[in-house]
């Protein structure tokens, strides 16, 4: 992916933000801000693989990131990783993730994350991946997540796939 | 024969110096027992025996075909390192990571190959290691086994592996993520810092290369 396609992703995305949640939902939508969703290459064999996002809630009200789809993956959960005293320790979070109003949550390598579970096929670098994020009020959003190198530590392709809405 | 007598005897000028040559005699005799002891305790014969309290022999399935022996390690420095293919986030980085080093550390003229164990025996499959492994550099070998040799080797590394069964019914891992040096004796060399940038890092892989008893 260039530099210059992702502001036209971006976009994309916050239209879909826009039609995708229609009715009620329409007004909070609105106001999630969602960087460039990425996951990275997945070695063969691979059966899981992780998704990652900045959400913005530029709005007056809480929400909450309870889950997704992934359309490589049978499943998707949220789950959390930490370091502690060498050891990599990994929970759910049933209760997903919180974004306050005026807060940014960023799901990343080494925190936070979307774990694509019961992968179908390997996740090649360059390549994009359909799937949605689930909020508790502001409903599915369609997203396009973007595959990074194997060990990448962000999105790859310019740094334009955050946008700030005020 | 009592030769401090005889020094005593001729020595024209006693004092400062002789109590200095007493102090330096004794110094010495602790010296000898210091040495003496440890090159008691030291280990005769040819077989490196594990001199340290981390890590031990493991026969294990080799990403690369057939059984991986650690004997034929010996003599060599190399890294072990534990992790599991279902594992999305800190594996594949490490491997990755690590495979970068060990080649920057190739083209310098270096060759330290790192081994990682699955703790997933179950689900880590000598195919799917096969498979999994060929991603990353080819440096880094695959090993699996039986439940009851993973689980002597992690013994044996103090390596952790607990499970966190997960709402679908799955379960992940949480591990031990240090990658351990072993220098050609098999004695543990202590951690291997990714996180410190290449550059240092390969000041450790070059100090691993020429460290050992042999040395």
């Amino acid at each position: 992916m260039t530099p210059r396609t992702l502001p036209a992703l971006a976009s994309a995305v916050v239209l879909a933000l826009v039609l995708g949640a229609a009715g009620p939902a329409l007004a909070q939508a609105d106001t999630l801000k969602l960087g460039q969703p990425w996951s990275r290459a997945t070695p063969g064999g691979a059966k899981v693989a992780a998704g990652y996002v900045t959400i913005t809630n530029a709005g007056p009200t809480p929400d909450r990131l309870t889950g997704g789809s992934f359309d490589r993956a049978g499943r998707v959960e949220l789950h959390t990783m930490s370091t502690e005293g060498g050891v990599m320790k990994m929970a759910p979070l049933p209760n997903g993730v919180e974004v306050r109003p005026g807060e940014t949550v960023t799901l990343s390598p080494g925190g936070n994350h979307l774990m694509f579970m019961d992968l179908k096929a390997p996740l090649k670098q360059g390549e994009t991946v359909k799937g949605t994020l689930s909020f508790e009020k502001a409903g599915t959003i369609p997203v396009e997540f973007t595959v990074s190198g194997i060990a990448s530590k962000a999105p790859e392709g310019g740094h334009s796939g955050h946008h700030h809405g005020h | 024969m009592d030769i401090p007598g005889t020094i005593m005897g001729t020595e024209p000028r006693p004092g400062p110096k002789r109590s200095g040559l007493l102090v330096i005699g004794l110094f010495a005799l602790a010296l000898a027992g210091i040495v003496g002891t440890t090159v008691a305790l030291l280990p005769r014969g040819g077989k490196p025996p594990a001199v340290s309290v981390v890590g031990g022999p493991f026969r294990l399935h080799s990403s690369k075909g057939g059984v991986l022996d650690s004997a034929t390690l010996r003599g060599r420095p190399h890294l072990v390192f534990f992790g599991f293919t279902q594992c999305p986030n800190v594996c594949p980085t490490t491997l990755a990571d690590l495979g970068n080093l060990l080649d920057e550390y190739g083209k310098q003229g270096g060759d330290i190959r790192a081994y990682y164990i699955t703790l997933d025996p179950e689900r880590d499959t000598p195919g799917l290691m096969r498979e999994y492994m060929a991603a990353f550099s080819d440096r880094l070998t695959g090993l699996t086994g039986t439940p009851e040799e993973i689980a002597e080797v992690a013994r044996a590394y103090r390596a952790t592996a607990r499970r966190v069964p997960l709402p679908g019914g799955d379960y992940t891992l949480e591990h031990t993520l240090m990658v351990y040096m072993f220098d050609r004796d098999g004695g543990f060399a202590g951690p291997l810092d990714l996180d410190a940038g290449h550059a240092l890092a390969l000041k450790q892989l070059r100090r691993l290369a020429s460290a050992g008893r042999d040395s």
